[in-house]
């Protein structure tokens, strides 16, 4: 998968193919920093504090 | 064909198993650093709005803004939150947060507090450590309100009747000035709630340097 990634990225010169890589990496671990896991958080719940009427 | 597979679906689990990682360093420390900052906002804004006149209104703390400061001596000097209005996700992403429906700080009733017990920075993450007697220590504009504690208990997530004027005993007019603090129980579990209650004992005038905070 990697490799299959690593080939098809739009530069030939490896310290511009590595830096693209490298861009590509960040953009995935920001995605999953600001919206994906703030939103997982609160489906998981694990530190509910409050109390609720009807809660498991 | 098989091995392509079976390398394509390691790298998956591997891909997997980096992202577990870092969920769980974004949940211990990426909301802590959210949390750290928001009450620093808080803190700022609270200690300004204490520091002019007091105005004559009858409006309520608007959800989402300090309410007052919650300070534990037995967890050290460092240890001081601002207690926001409210008790959504959001409210409780930025500090402990007070039940609006209950009593304010120092009132006659149940002053009840809800906080994360293991992430957001945690402040109540050391609650269960609490024991008959150890003051808690609720700071408003003029007066610093001395809370002891006289239990602890472990209840389902559906009893919200600890929050009761009178905890436990819907309907009873409360006589006493109680405080409540709500948390997950166990750590890292929403199965249970850990519960501290408190009675007021003592009331003081609220001075900047505080005569009571370690």
């Amino acid at each position: 998968m990697y490799l299959w990634i690593w080939r098809r990225l739009p530069v030939r010169h490896p310290a511009a193919k590595a830096a693209v890589a490298l861009g590509l990496v960040l953009v995935a671990v920001a995605a999953l920093w600001f919206w994906v896991f703030p939103w997982l958080e609160t489906q998981l719940a694990f530190d509910k504090s409050t109390l609720h009427e009807g809660a498991p | 064909m098989i091995r392509g597979l079976i390398k394509g679906l390691g790298e998956l689990f591997l891909t997997f198993g980096v992202a577990v990682i870092l969920f769980a360093c974004y949940t211990l420390w990426g909301t802590g650093q959210y949390t750290r900052g928001a009450q620093d906002d808080l803190h700022r804004e609270l200690t300004e709005a204490w520091a002019e006149p007091p105005k004559v209104t009858t409006e309520k703390v608007r959800l989402g803004d300090g309410v007052a400061m919650i300070r534990i001596p037995k967890f050290g000097k460092k240890y001081r939150f601002v207690i926001v209005e409210g008790v959504s996700v959001a409210d409780l992403r930025r500090g402990p947060g007070h039940y609006p429906e209950t009593a304010p700080p120092g009132g006659l009733g149940n002053f009840v507090v809800s906080g994360h017990r293991t992430t957001y920075s945690a402040p109540f993450n050391r609650v269960g450590e609490l024991r008959k007697g150890d003051e808690i220590l609720i700071d408003t504009r003029d007066t610093q309100y001395v809370y002891e504690v006289t239990s602890l208990k472990i209840v389902t997530p559906d009893r919200v009747d600890v929050a009761e004027p009178v905890p436990m005993k819907p309907g009873r007019k409360p006589r006493e000035r109680l405080i409540t603090l709500t948390t997950c129980h166990p750590k890292y579990s929403a199965a249970q709630r850990l519960i501290v209650f408190g009675k007021l004992a003592e009331k003081l005038p609220r001075v900047v340097e505080q005569r009571k905070d370690a």
